[in-house]
């Protein structure tokens, strides 16, 4: 019985390109789940369309087919397939040369931007992952959740009403209106202002934002313009930034006054230098969610010495002696804690009287 | 009985009627490692990472749990069993937290055995090297419990580091047992465990002296208690119970909703449960 | 009273409105209360007696400096390294002269007593087992199962892994009781941020050393998913204890055949560990890397760690607990593993279909693919019968290679077919065809193939999903035959 078998697997060369060919089809597979992930999928797109239009209106421009082509960068051809499947499906409908939602597709858009802001808040103050890189993992994810599933994660979050960008997160049942907001290109100098949102595209652009701790939240003033640049305060720190950028920040009115600014001078904690000590003012902003609080937790509360001891091969990260322990901090997080460098004699002094350090 | 405010060190805490052969020198513990069947209390382990709660674990237990000088080493819980003037206690090893608040995976399961499992006893294990540090998670646990024994462990390294730590006035500004151990020698393990049957058979009572509530939040909170009085009489720790629900905790409000907190602590309450049960007095 | 009667939900309505008054710096004035407290409470009892530096704050600045903290790493575990390699040798030799070979225990007297033992030891167990057997007049299947199976491939596995075992152990469990663990994580962290992983991940690594499996676990350190993933799937490419024996065995091969033995013979070896370690730890990197990349992609999260004060270590402790719960512990795995696949290895070598062992039939099947990645056929069977346990690798092929060849060719005698120490090993593997490149692409695949059972059991366990399980057990296995293929035809193209 067997003999026939093990003449077949006696076949050598056969078994052999059997091997290689699993293998190859292996790294092909990696290789191909790997890029596959670049892909965008039919549906989603329908999607993407669907918000587009929602957006478009609440920025009071008009939804017409050759923008909408335009902004998702899509050939007339395919951007009039799109617009058939979602006729199709009911959830547009066509007046003029404009698109206007009907009430399904109202409710596909609320749901979509629901799940958006959530996702988004979840990445962020549930997996720790930093604000500019949450954006395309949720655009990947919004299509895929369910209305239920949306609850038990509102549920889970603890009914946040704003995402870690600043923006409101509707409920299921409401529609947004458009908030007053102005943009920091066009804000006046000399003004406290609260950053409301910040723009999520292009990441390069959010990735710098987020070195100089402008985030929803963070109040700025505006101290001096010209016509390409401004310089601003935030956090007790002086930037500048390009006009063409500050049109990606969208602000209010601060209501308050900017921490203080002119009073005390910061620096992000990467200042300090091995065996300087600070205090701890305050942490920015742009430290949200579960690193809050585990910087929180571990004692970097405002008002508390710590100590620069070591830093390791290649600067990535610098161990600080904080209430007697030695915790070590990347420099992402060491930029967003805030302190105050200590001089040596202050320190005698303090040390003197550390009880009314608190 | 009325519960008492005991400021002495649990050492010289010997006018408890319960238990006559309270002395350190005959004392009569036996460790039975994962003999757990038939256990009078369970205590729960909680403490920072890197504390030693693992050597007390085995110290207590006789269990040699491994043991390592690194954050995170006890990932999982780990139970094990001691017996003590006849009263056998179930010991569990929960994993090392800074907080009880990040709701990272080790620390909702500390939180959830600390409030959920209804530990006879929690004790804190601190280490007296980096005290202040530690006190965040004491009172966090001193805020869900007030039947606590708090265990400075290290404090042979304490001493080679020269830190000197006043276990008495601890004890007194804390307003629950302290217990100086140094697990590895295997010093101060007789009293940690009269402590801690102290505090399981109520001769010993703590009254924990917490932080005050935030002041900007003083009237939200003043107005929330009551409310959680009423969905949860017998509960220790409705302030606490505020705090997580202003947060959004979401496993806290269902155990509200479906009233499986209110099944846990019930308003019929022995006396000194209810005595206890008193508003936390305030700094 | 009508406020009796609301509902815990109708409360919980009320409370959620409560709630939108609070401001969002709720949390951070809550842990703000807490501390100032706990900084009250401490301020009035610690009190700090002695201020200068002590003994570990000197340390650390040694072992974390920017520009010796690389060095003085790589010498810790190249001495750690060195020390299992030449110090197993003594022990090894000794074991297998009790277990298995005859005259073992005299010639290993002779060598490193310089004495010599009374005849009477010159039997080994496995001699007097079989004198047994015989004089209770077993049928031959029965001796031959138990015996040449079971208890050679028991006895192979304790001879050759206990020893490194038993002195690798304790020296790392030393390093971790020290504190030193959390210092590699804070050394090496700038590679771990460049390739998109976390810190902590170098902690998980150190512990994939002594257990793949264990190293799993300990991945639950990292808080971030994405990132946890990545520590799961690369943990296997740190060599394992199991695997450990394995390429200092083949070390020892090369020590024997190129280097000739002595002090440099030792230094060979060792040399060989260091190597496969360093290639596992660049392979790791490129693959955290590559995965950062492609289908983990994000970017680094929240890194925090502390580093605890260094504690001394309880020697004596540390050689009990690391002898009797880890290294007792992983044997006993192993053997468990190895009776029932030394049973395997026995009926591989003796079922025979029409005349030639099912032994036989697998090999050859094997071969050609055994060629093209410069192994063989047994190698690659050894692997397949060792897939719960990488533990047993090197004895299933020597007993492959004996049982075989036994039957087939070299005409050895059963009785004596077990030759033990490193040279007869060289001997017994050259003889078979072997050469400098089939040892070092048999390094290559010993440290990229699948993760042992255990482990692959322990990532889906701790991902909960088949994909990941899928990539983590499949990715290093190809990884292994490509590189294996790659480097025997260039090998081949050039000599």
């Amino acid at each position: 019985m067997f003999i026939p078998f093990l003449a077949y697997l006696e076949n050598q060369a056969l078994w052999l390109v059997t091997a290689c060919a699993l293998l190859t089809a292996f790294w092909l597979m990696l290789v191909l789940w790997g890029l596959g992930r670049r892909q965008q999928h039919r549906l989603e797109q329908l999607d993407d369309a669907l918000k587009l239009i929602a957006t478009l209106k609440l920025e009071c421009h008009l939804p017409t087919i050759s923008r909408l082509g335009g902004i998702m960068g899509l050939m007339p051809t395919r951007m009039l397939q799109v617009v058939d499947r979602l006729l199709q499906k009911q959830w547009v409908h066509l007046q003029d040369d404009q698109l206007l939602l009907t009430n399904d597709g109202r409710q596909r858009a609320v749901h979509l931007l629901r799940a958006h802001r959530l996702i988004e808040t979840q990445l962020v103050y549930d997996a720790g992952l930093p604000l500019d890189q949450v954006h395309r993992q949720a655009d990947r994810q919004e299509h895929h959740i369910t209305e239920e599933q949306l609850t038990e994660l509102n549920e889970h979050l603890g009914f946040p009403a704003f995402d870690p960008h600043g923006d409101p997160i509707p409920s299921a049942s409401t529609m947004l209106e458009p908030d007053q907001m102005w943009s920091l290109a066009t804000w006046e100098t000399n003004t406290p202002a609260k950053v409301t949102h910040v723009e999520d595209e292009p990441p390069a652009a959010l990735r710098k934002l987020l070195r100089m701790n402008v985030t929803p939240g963070s109040i700025l003033c505006i101290t001096h313009r010209d016509e390409q640049e401004l310089l601003f305060e935030v956090d007790g720190q002086a930037h500048t930034m390009p006009n063409t950028l500050a049109l990606s920040v969208q602000v209010q009115p601060a209501l308050v006054k900017p921490a203080e600014s002119g009073l005390q001078v910061v620096q992000p904690l990467t200042d300090l230098q091995v065996g300087q000590t600070g205090h701890i003012v305050t942490l920015s902003r742009s430290c949200q969610g579960f690193g809050r609080r585990r910087l929180l937790d571990l004692g970097l509360t405002p008002g508390t010495l710590i100590t620069a001891e070591y830093v390791n091969f290649g600067h990535s990260a610098t161990a600080y002696k904080i209430r007697q322990t030695l915790i070590a901090l990347r420099q992402e997080q060491a930029r967003q804690i805030l302190i105050q460098v200590i001089h040596s004699i202050d320190l005698d002094q303090l040390e003197v009287n550390s009880n009314h350090v608190t | 009985m009325s519960p008492k405010i005991n400021t002495q060190p649990p050492i010289h805490s010997r006018n408890c009627s319960g238990c006559t052969a309270c002395d350190p020198n005959t004392l009569t513990m036996q460790r039975l490692g994962i003999k757990l069947d038939g256990c009078d209390y369970v205590i729960a382990l909680a403490g920072n990472p890197n504390t030693g709660k693992t050597t007390v674990f085995n110290t207590l237990t006789g269990l040699r749990q491994h043991t390592g000088n690194w954050p995170g080493k006890t990932v999982a819980r780990a139970e094990g069993a001691f017996a003590c003037q006849g009263k056998r206690y179930k010991l569990v090893d929960l994993p090392g937290t800074y907080s009880l608040l990040s709701a990272s995976v080790d620390e909702e399961v500390a939180r959830d055995f600390v409030l959920f499992g209804k530990p006879d006893c929690t004790v804190v294990v601190t280490d007296a090297t980096a005290l202040e540090r530690n006190l965040n998670l004491t009172y966090q646990v001193m805020e869900i419990t007030t039947k606590v024994v708090v265990c400075v462990n290290l404090i042979d390294e304490a001493k080679r580091k020269g830190i000197d730590v006043d276990i008495a006035s601890l004890q007194k500004q804390l307003g629950a047992p302290v217990v100086a151990t140094a697990a590895r020698p295997n010093q101060g393990i007789d009293q940690l465990v009269q402590a801690v049957a102290g505090v399981v058979d109520g001769t010993l009572s703590c009254n924990p002296k917490l932080p005050p509530t935030p002041k900007k939040m003083q009237a939200i909170v003043e107005r929330m208690l009551p409310m959680i009085k009423q969905m949860v009489p017998g509960l220790p720790s409705a302030r606490w119970v505020a705090y997580r629900l202003i947060e959004g905790d979401h496993r806290i409000r269902q155990a509200l909703l479906t009233g499986e907190l209110a099944a846990l602590y019930p308003i019929s309450l022995p006396v000194t449960w209810a005595a206890s049960a008193q508003e936390p007095k305030h700094v | 009273m009508s406020k009796s009667k609301l509902q815990p939900s109708e409360i919980l309505d009320q409370i959620d409105e409560l709630r939108q008054e609070v401001d969002e710096h709720f949390r951070d004035e809550l842990v703000g209360e807490i501390y100032a407290q706990a900084h009250r409470v401490t301020q009035s009892t610690v009190k700090v007696l002695s201020k200068g530096p002590t003994w570990d704050q000197k340390l650390d600045w040694l072992l974390t400096h920017p520009i010796w903290g690389w060095p003085l790493m790589v010498l810790i575990f190249a001495t750690v390294f060195w020390l299992t390699v030449t110090g197993a040798n003594i022990p090894s030799a000794f074991l297998a002269g009790l277990l298995i070979e005859e005259g073992g225990l005299s010639s290993w007297g002779r060598e490193y007593l310089n004495l010599d033992l009374p005849a009477g030891l010159s039997h080994s167990l496995y001699e007097l087992l079989h004198m047994l057997f015989n004089g209770l007049h077993s049928p031959g299947w029965l001796t031959g199962l138990l015996l040449d199976g079971v208890y050679l491939c028991v006895a192979w596995v304790v001879s050759v892994m206990l020893p490194p075992m038993a002195i690798f152990f304790p020296l790392f469990t030393l390093l971790e009781d020290l504190g030193y663990l959390p210092r590699i994580a804070f050394n090496m962290d700038p590679m771990f941020k460049v390739t998109g992983a976390h810190g902590k991940q170098a902690l998980t690594m150190a512990m994939g050393f002594g257990c793949n499996a264990a190293g799993v676990i300990a991945c639950r350190i990292i808080d971030s998913p994405r990132e946890k993933l990545i520590a799961i799937i690369t943990n296997n490419f740190m060599i394992c204890n199991g695997r450990f024996p394995t390429v200092i065995a083949i070390g020892a091969v090369l020590a024997a055949t190129q280097a000739k033995g002595g002090f440099l013979g030792g230094s060979v070896a060792a040399f060989t560990v260091i190597a496969v370690v360093s290639l596992g730890v660049l392979l790791m990197f490129a693959v955290n890397y590559a995965l950062s990349r492609t289908v983990l992609r994000g970017q680094s999260s929240t890194f925090t760690l502390e580093l605890p004060p260094y504690r001394k270590p309880a020697i004596l402790r540390i050689i009990y607990t690391s002898l009797i719960d880890r290294t007792l512990f992983v044997l006993a795995r192993a053997v468990t593993v190895a009776a029932p696949a030394g049973v395997v290895i026995w009926l591989v070598a003796n079922l025979s279909i029409s005349g030639e062992p099912v032994g036989i039939y697998l090999v050859h099947l094997l071969n050609p693919l055994g060629w093209l990645m410069g192994l063989s056929g047994v190698i690659l069977l050894a692997y397949i019968i060792a897939i719960p346990a990488n533990e047993i690798v090197v004895p299933t092929i020597i007993m492959l290679i004996v049982l075989l060849s036994g039957t087939h060719g070299l005409e050895l005698e059963t009785g004596k077919m077990v030759e033990t120490g490193t040279e007869n090993l060289a001997k017994l593997l050259f003889a078979q065809g072997w050469t400098l490149q089939t040892c070092v692409c048999f390094l290559l695949f010993v440290l990229l193939h699948n993760p042992c059972g255990t482990t692959i059991w322990t990532i889906w366990k701790e991902t909960h999903s088949l994909k990941w399980t899928a990539l983590a057990t499949l990715l290093p296995v190809a990884m292994g035959i490509t590189i294996c293929i790659i480097v025997a035809n260039i090998w081949r193209l050039f000599s």
